[in-house]
């Protein structure tokens, strides 16, 4: 049984120091930032599902251009995350407690069932806690930051608690108003990838389409 | 007259030099092994290596003395904040707890180390999905994967940076190594199952000396024990799997039965002779003769074992049944002439019998010599020693010690015992017989034959229990049951089982097992490097190969995707070895199962997960591997030996028989080994009948009830002349024997419980047997007996 240090090889790296975010001065908890987001999060009670579309770009250290990408995304707190690059391919990521696929024109290519990967958990800890904003359960995983900005706009820094997580991501910066705007998250490497996201109506069930993408 | 003074010179003799001989084992006892006695409690230990060849014996005793030092703690709670605050203290108090070398709760984070270790050698490190796209020409299908890290958020599952690992080869590499759990998630950075509708999160602890060490037991035992009271006490539950706790109860068990079981013996044995002879030095005598037995047998055991298995301690426990007949038949020789008996006279009576009882002894502990089964070595040592020193004692230094006269028989008990007298055989004597070998025909019909593990140890149901449903939780691995693969070097070890995998693949697939764990997917062979540096020279890192393209589409210029190109070329003659890797943070995870050199031979071990098909891993066949199933060896070594055994206490007998036949004539030897013939096939009669198995142990202690059991036949039948003191003799031996041996069918030891119940019912049944079929007195005795 001592191949469960092993779950944090899926991931990467220790802790690397980058140029931090202002947000990072401000502490704070759970309570606290309930009520800094607390715009966001009186919509996001409301909605279990999620759907939009996102632009992300990867600022990889030593590369002069950042690798942009966009696509859909639906995120239901039950079901799991689906996340649909159309550019510069197509490719659907589909991850849900059970498992995680990954489907090119449609057709699944890798499939990996968490008794495979005990690490998938941490994947989709990292992204529900991002995108649902539920303060106790980010209180759970993450050292919490945040500040209000002007109107009801508000940043929050988190910091993973567990050296699983921090190997996915050693920080991440979240911007947002009624709505979460933009995800900012930084690797052990120093890489970063940049999210930003527009809202296409969030609801409080899946459609019967939406649904049977997490059955793919 | 000068006869007798000649004989009196002699018992003098033999009582200094005897006398002088148990000073040297009393010095030799309190100087040389006092304090310095180290006791073996590994049941295991007494049965010999499974294996014919004594590299593959080391071998898998170095990889279950690891696997033994591991304790599996499950914490569980209704909700998973609750599992993880208990998880946590659990964890805490292990940490600070003595003898514990290691506690794993968090999972830490290595991947940093792990990286730089395989960094330089990345170019020639591939997992196998890699080799196999790589030399079947579907470069796309990994570029493709490559080009998902980039853009989708399954780069985030990535160890690696694509400026580091454009292709993602070294992350594939690593991925392909990470072992699977089971049931068990990663879950806020803690191990963690659902299941019982609880949420469990795992504590590993890792002991500092194997689960057999008195010093882990006493000290790490209180420790868990603590922590789950405490733990408990905040509404949590804990399950608690691993050899650890079944050890230290074992231990503490056999510790326990050691002490009842030799003071009730000690105590009723006592009692026994008080009655007997009214006097408390035939006490002393006897117990004294029995002490040197036993400090002489422990000497034995501990110069020529180097320890002493506690098995052999509850075993000897009960030699003190053996040892006092030895006492007895000296002592109730005083029967013989009573008021005018004299001790330096009664050598001469009681000698030829006592040694010819020993002689029969040792003959029987000689063979059990021969066989080649270590715990059976370590009981003959140190039984034939013991009972050799108290015969000694007996006849060397009793006759000098003024032993007190018989007490008067009650009228009672002499009415009684004349009752018991030889006779011609008559109804009631027939009519027992006969019950017997009724009894022996249906119930040999019934009888069944188990031989395995469980036999060997005691196991209460809630460890049981905690054991079972650790293992339903998280499905892991067992560590009982697994390949080892040997070879002359490390390479060629590595080769072995490199050639070996795609084997075990097939049976993955066809769902055999489930998962397996080898140490290649960490550290490959030079051979398998050499070979994945060749094809990625011949492919991906080729001029205009997939390499070159990723790296464009990253966006170097074309400058730095020519250096990078070069570099990478260049880095594709590092090699990775063995010793480089052991000494890195990256064999963390599979170090246990790289044996490396064991004597001249070298060995690793491939574990495997979710059995399924034990029969379709046995047909693999492969030199220098073999399926190592420790389970189903055991029992079948139990399983053979009981034959072995078997065949010794048959050959017994006819030795017995023809020896016997030599000195009384065939009849009346026959009638002497009927006893315990007849007591044997009853005593398994009555195992068919109440359904009691028969084991190795049972078989072995049938050989104990042939010794003893023709003694008191042998005893009856020397003894003619004196045909009422004989009678008591053998009464009050088999009375100890029964206070000893007897005793040990209530331990809770199944195999010490196997051997006790054998000895109970073969010795009960051998004594009346011997009593019915003795020859009556004749008309000497009679004579003698009418003198009183």
């Amino acid at each position: 049984m001592k191949m469960h240090r092993f779950t944090a090889l899926l991931i990467a790296v220790t802790f690397s120091a980058n140029a931090a975010a202002p947000v990072f001065d401000q502490a704070t908890n759970a309570e606290q930032l309930k009520l800094i987001i607390a715009p966001a999060a009186r919509e996001l009670a409301k909605t279990p599902v999620l759907r939009g579309s996102f632009v992300q770009r990867k600022f990889l250290s030593g590369l002069p251009k950042p690798l942009k990408s966009s696509g859909n995304y639906v995120i239901s707190r039950e079901q799991g995350i689906w996340w649909h690059t159309q550019l510069p391919f197509d490719s659907e990521f589909i991850l849900t407690p059970e498992s995680m696929a990954q489907l090119d024109g449609g057709k699944v290519a890798t499939r990996l069932t968490a008794a495979q990967q005990p690490g998938l958990r941490v994947v989709g800890d990292v992204f529900f806690s991002i995108f649902a904003l539920d303060p106790s359960a980010l209180a759970a995983n993450f050292e919490l930051f945040g500040q209000r900005g002007e109107r009801d706009t508000w940043t929050m820094g988190l910091r993973p608690k567990s050296s699983a997580m921090r190997s996915v991501m050693s920080e991440a910066v979240i911007t947002g108003a009624s709505r979460v705007d933009k995800v900012e998250m930084w690797d052990a490497h120093g890489d970063r990838t940049e999210i930003t996201l527009t809202s296409k109506g969030n609801a409080t069930t899946l459609t019967a389409e939406e649904a049977a993408l997490f059955k793919k | 007259m000068s006869t007798e003074a000649t004989r009196a010179r002699g018992v003098r003799l033999r009582f200094f030099i005897w006398l002088a001989l148990m000073l040297a084992i009393c010095g030799a006892f309190f100087t040389d092994l006092k304090g310095n006695l180290s006791t073996e409690t590994d049941i295991l230990a007494l049965l010999p290596g499974a294996q014919h060849d004594p590299v593959v014996d080391h071998a898998l005793r170095e990889f279950s003395d690891q696997a033994g030092r591991k304790v599996l703690i499950l914490v569980g709670s209704r909700n998973a904040e609750d599992a993880r605050a208990a998880g946590a203290t659990f964890a805490a108090d292990l940490k600070a707890g003595e003898g514990i070398a290691d506690v794993q709760y968090e999972v830490r984070n290595r991947i940093g180390e792990t990286l730089k270790a395989y960094l330089a050698y990345r170019h020639s490190l591939l997992s196998a999905r890699d080799r196999e796209r790589l030399a079947t020409n579907q470069s796309e299908a990994l570029y493709r994967d490559a080009q998902r890290a980039l853009y989708t958020p399954a780069g985030l599952m990535r160890p690696a940076t694509p400026a580091e690992d454009p292709l993602g080869l070294l992350s594939d590499f690593l991925m392909a190594q990470v072992p699977p759990l089971g049931k068990v998630q990663l879950d806020g950075g803690v191990l963690s199952v659902a299941g019982e509708g609880k949420h469990w999160v795992l504590v590993i602890a890792e002991t500092r000396d194997g689960p057999f060490a008195s010093t882990t037991q006493e000290t790490v035992m209180p420790v868990i024990e603590a922590a789950t009271e405490k733990v408990r006490a905040m509404g949590a539950d804990v399950l608690v799997s691993g050899l650890l706790p079944h050890a230290a109860y074992a231990a503490k068990r056999a510790h326990h039965e050691v002490a009842t079981f030799g003071l009730v013996s000690l105590i009723g044995t006592i009692l026994l002779l008080l009655f007997v002879h009214r006097s408390m030095r035939p006490v002393l005598m006897s117990a004294g003769s029995i002490a040197l037995g036993l400090m002489a047998a422990l000497i034995a055991c501990h110069w020529i074992f180097g320890r002493v298995h506690l098995l052999t301690l509850v075993f000897g426990s009960s030699l003190i049944g053996v040892a006092a007949d030895y006492s007895t038949y000296f002592l109730t020789d005083a029967f013989r002439v009573p008021r005018r008996w004299d001790g330096r006279d009664a050598v001469r009576h009681v000698a030829p019998g006592v040694l010819l009882g020993l002689g029969t002894a040792l003959t029987a502990y000689a063979a059990l010599m021969a066989a080649p089964f270590p715990g059976l070595r370590q009981i003959a040592v140190f039984s034939a020693v013991g009972l050799t020193v108290a015969c000694g004692c007996v006849l060397c230094l009793f006759p000098m010690m003024r032993p007190p006269q018989a007490p008067d028989l009650s009228p009672g008990i002499e009415k009684i015992l004349r009752a018991l007298l030889p006779q011609p055989i008559r109804k009631g004597g027939m009519l027992i017989l006969l019950l017997i070998v009724l009894v022996a025909t249906f119930g040999l019909m019934r009888l069944t034959v188990v031989n395995d593990l469980h036999l060997m140890q005691a196991t209460p149901p809630q460890l049981v229990d905690s054991e079972r449903r650790v293992r339903a939780l998280m499905n892991n691995p067992t560590e009982s049951q697994f390949f080892l693969i040997t070879g002359n070097s490390e390479e060629e070890v590595l080769q072995q089982e490199e050639a070996f995998l795609p084997k075990l693949d097939a049976l993955q697939t066809q769902g055999a097992i489930s998962s397996y764990a080898a140490v290649t997917r960490a550290l490959p062979s030079q051979k398998a490097q050499a070979e994945n540096a060749a094809l990625l020279l011949r492919t991906a890192y080729a001029p205009d190969g997939l390499l070159q393209r990723m790296l464009t589409e990253l966006g170097y210029e074309p400058a730095q995707v020519a250096a990078r190109l070069t570099e990478a070329r260049a880095g594709a003659g590092a090699r990775l070895t063995a010793q480089g890797w052991l000494a890195s943070g990256a064999s963390d995870s599979y170090r246990h199962l790289w044996l490396g050199k064991i004597s001249d031979r070298y060995a690793s071990v491939v574990t495997l997960g979710g059995i399924r098909d034990i029969a379709a891993l046995r047909s693999i066949k492969q030199a220098d591997v073999r399926l190592v199933d420790k389970v189903g060896d055991i029992s079948e070594l139990l399983a053979r030996y009981q034959r072995i055994t078997l065949w010794i206490v048959v050959l017994g007998y006819v030795g017995v028989l023809l020896l016997f036949s030599l000195r009384y004539g065939f009849s009346s030897a026959l009638r002497v080994v009927l006893s315990p013939a007849l007591a044997s096939v009853g005593t398994l009669g009555i195992f068919g009948l109440i359904g009691e198995a028969l084991n190795l142990f049972s078989t072995f202690s049938l050989l104990l009830v042939l010794g003893i059991g023709i003694d008191y036949a042998i005893f009856l039948r020397e003894g003619r002349v004196s045909p009422l003191s004989s009678m008591i003799a053998v009464l009050v031996c088999a009375a100890t024997a029964l206070l000893s041996f007897g005793m040990l069918a209530f331990s809770s030891t199944p195999f010490i419980h196997s051997f006790g119940l054998t000895m109970l019912i073969g010795i009960t049944l051998a004594v009346v047997v011997a009593q019915i079929l003795a020859q009556p007195a004749d008309v000497v005795s009679h004579g003698e007996l009418r003198n009183d």
